[in-house]
């Protein structure tokens, strides 16, 4: 029994995927029941993947829908979905555990200590719950992941090629963890290229060629044989909307019949103590500081964004002091320039590799998953980078006022107030921009270009301001009245920032 | 209706600024500048209609994120464009005058300036477009969107602060002699905006359906 408005079902109903004049999926039609275990096969480029991703609500259909049971949007059902792609979405830097715990906090798991040492226990890895996972083997890495994406206890589970990197006992589990979800009454969607290990499991296997579905094969013990038939036979009969009633249902609803039910499964009891943990400020809050925290514990394992955003600021400082300082003389207003220039190119440094970082382990994905308000995460990222410019300028701001002979703290509240409302300013929007972009192609290009446009009003403010500071009578009213200008503009570009963070990352 | 408006605004735009010139020359010269004074009625009809057209852009943008209509994106797209093209005229026309009227092509004041990152913000806005692949709709919406928003700031900025630039009050002030001529060109210019806006959203919508045409046939 499924409680109303619960995610007894998901089905696709005639779903296509068109990338630019590329037709991905082509009017896929079938369905998976509560307590299912569904395959999807086909060679590479298939379709498999943006099929999962599309039932992850990260992808958008051109044409056609999917269907969540109890009429749950995707936006709802985002939460309640685990997914674990090719790469497993885990930070390397920080700990098993670690890992565990923060996606546990996100997810709003009560009691995540307890939780997180179940998830241990089932990846077999208690006893390594304190390294770091980039240390781990592949194997080992997809067990956490898996955990990862099960630690909100999902109702739909979405596995891409879960066997790749496991040894044969760590198969073996998988497939006992899998049936044991299927027991709780969760929906198992997984592609794999390995019909033969999964076949004892499924009861539903999909075949996929050229975006189209070409089989469907009920479950048992010939889906193996029958899914290679599939592979093989060039004649396949074209399942889905365009083939026979028999074969492939038109309907969404057509197609959850379609689907053979090994198991109805009663719905798992949910583990989640709150839908989400931003719905209120105080959540808000909470995850800006998880993800604040959690960017400040990978930084200080890694060091790298302060190392080399550091390294490149001090370099750019002693170019400019060669080319500008003659005779220990520097152009009254050249410091101010400097340290503003500087702080720009710095900070482009510092935004496109802290979003590019996500990206590459695939964690960028897992955050926005979260069952959060994605503008609070955008607001931890932001307040982590802002951290990390304020740490890069305590020593830019003494070593420029070293080499150019410049007084920067005259009035030391007006500065504080220039440096802290430019630096503001700069990672709000830059923080938007590499988030944004961190999906395009060129987009070590374009962050600059897009960036720079955008935050020339920083830095003529923040320039303006501190060479009025820097006068031989410091020019307080000029000063205030560029401080003015930065924190109005740092008042519209972070409310608007915050307001089309969700939008602009959004991957459907 | 921006489509079947195309032609009227196409004819009606030339028909206006083919007849500015004798408007414009008949209005009083300006008692300093002079005959370069003439430049205003090209320059400030043509940052209005920029205006106009980032104003466009930043709308369509909001729609296409909230409702994700194809039609939202190909009027931003559009709009965009336009705010290039009629931003250069002001920006090349505004040197020519202020060369004769302050004695240097260019000046790093405020208004100069902030309009110059505006015209830079839609060149980046169109960057992203060509080059950021499937899915640069939704992220240059939300560039449309900055864009928008820096508007006020260009638009006061000669209020708020010193400039040399003549400050917004000047067309409310204008002498009743050359209100005929500039508002003659204004009008023009906003056809031919209107009318290259609807042609160049049709465009757009044309290409857009090529496309789903190559992927009708591959269902073929």
């Amino acid at each position: 029994m499924t409680a109303p408005g619960d995610l007894d079902r998901l089905a696709f109903d005639a779903v296509t995927v068109d990338y630019g004049r590329s037709r991905v999926l082509s009017r896929v039609s079938f369905a998976c029941r509560a307590g299912s275990v569904t395959g999807l096969f086909g060679p590479n480029g298939a379709g498999k993947t943006t099929l999962l991703r599309l039932a992850a609500a990260r992808a958008r259909a051109s044409r056609g829908r999917v269907v969540y049971g109890g009429g749950l949007s995707s936006a709802a059902v985002r939460g309640r979905i685990g997914w674990l792609g090719h790469d497993p979405g885990l930070y390397p830097e920080l700990t098993a555990a670690e890992n565990l715990r923060f996606f546990a906090a996100l997810h709003g798991v009560s009691d995540p200590e307890a939780r997180v040492a179940e998830a241990l226990d089932r990846a077999r890895l208690r006893d390594r719950a304190g390294d770091q996972v980039g240390r781990f083997s592949r194997g080992m890495r997809q067990r956490i992941g898996l955990e990862r994406a099960l630690i909100g206890s999902p109702r739909i589970v979405l596995l891409d090629e879960p066997f790749t990197g496991l040894d044969e006992a760590s198969s073996e589990a998988l497939l006992v963890r899998l049936a044991t979800l299927r027991e709780s009454g969760a929906i198992v969607l997984l592609s794999t290229h390995d019909p033969a290990r999964v076949a004892g499991l499924l009861d539903a296997a999909i075949v996929l060629h050229g975006g189209r579905v070409a089989a469907q094969v009920p479950g048992g013990p010939m889906v193996a044989a029958a899914i290679a038939a599939a592979h093989a036979s060039s004649a396949l009969p074209e399942a889905g909307p365009e083939s026979t009633p028999e074969t492939a249902p038109k309907t969404a609803s057509e197609a959850a019949h379609a689907i053979p039910d090994a198991t109805t499964g009663s719905s798992p009891t949910s583990r989640h103590d709150k839908p989400g943990l931003a719905a209120t400020a105080a959540g808000f809050l909470r995850v800006a500081w998880l993800v604040a925290h959690k960017d400040a514990l990978v930084e200080l394992r890694s060091r790298e964004l302060a190392l080399t955003t550091l390294f490149f600021a001090v370099v750019a400082v002693l170019v400019f002091a060669f080319a500008f300082v003659s005779d220990s003389q520097a152009p009254i207003e050249a410091p101010a320039g400097i340290l503003w220039v500087t702080t720009l190119f710095a900070g482009t440094l510092a935004l496109a590799r802290a979003f590019d970082r996500e990206q590459a382990h695939q964690t960028l994905s897992a955050l926005l998953s979260a069952p959060v308000d994605r503008a609070a995460i955008y607001a931890g990222k932001v307040l982590g980078l802002i951290v990390l410019l304020a740490i890069v300028l305590a020593i830019v701001i003494p070593l420029v006022g070293l080499l150019f002979s410049a007084s920067f703290w005259r009035v030391p509240a007006l500065f504080l107030g220039i440096v802290a409302g430019g630096v503001v300013g700069l990672v709000a929007v830059g923080g938007l921009f590499a988030a944004m972009l961190v999906r395009t192609r060129s987009r070590d290009v374009l962050l600059p270009v897009l960036l720079y446009p955008m935050v020339v009003p920083v830095l003529l403010a923040g320039v303006r301001g501190t060479a009025a500071l820097l006068q031989p009578e410091p020019d307080r009213a000029v000063a205030t009245v560029w401080l003015s200008i930065l924190v109005s503009y740092d008042t519209v570009f972070v409310t608007l920032a915050l307001w089309v963070f969700d939008a602009v990352t959004a991957e459907d | 209706m921006l489509q079947r408006s195309f032609l009227p605004l196409l004819l009606g735009g030339f028909a206006l600024v083919t007849a500015a010139p004798l408007l414009i020359a008949a209005a009083p010269a300006e008692s300093t500048m002079g005959l370069i004074q003439k430049i205003f009625y090209f320059h400030v009809p043509a940052w209005m209609a920029m205006f106009l057209a980032t104003v466009v852009c930043g709308v369509s943008s909001i729609r296409y994120l909230i409702a994700r209509k194809p039609s939202s994106d190909h009027l931003a797209s559009a709009a965009a464009e336009l705010a290039i093209v009629f931003g250069l005229i002001g920006l090349l026309t505004g040197p020519l005058w202020g060369r004769k009227a302050w004695g240097h092509y260019w000046q790093w004041d405020a208004r100069l300036t902030t309009a110059l990152v505006l015209w830079l913000i839609f060149v980046a806005y169109t960057l992203l477009r060509r080059f950021g692949g499937p899915g640069s709709e939704r992220l240059a919406a939300g560039v449309g969107l900055f864009g928008m928003a820096n508007v006020p700031f260009v638009y006061w900025s000669v209020n708020i602060w010193r400039t040399v630039h003549p400050k917004t009050s000047v067309v409310m002030t204008l002498d009743p002699g050359m209100r005929p001529a500039f508002y003659w060109s204004l009008f023009g210019f906003l056809a031919i905006f209107g009318a290259l806006l609807a042609a160049r959203t049709r465009l757009e919508a044309l290409r857009a359906s090529i496309d789903d045409a190559y992927l009708a046939a591959e269902d073929l």
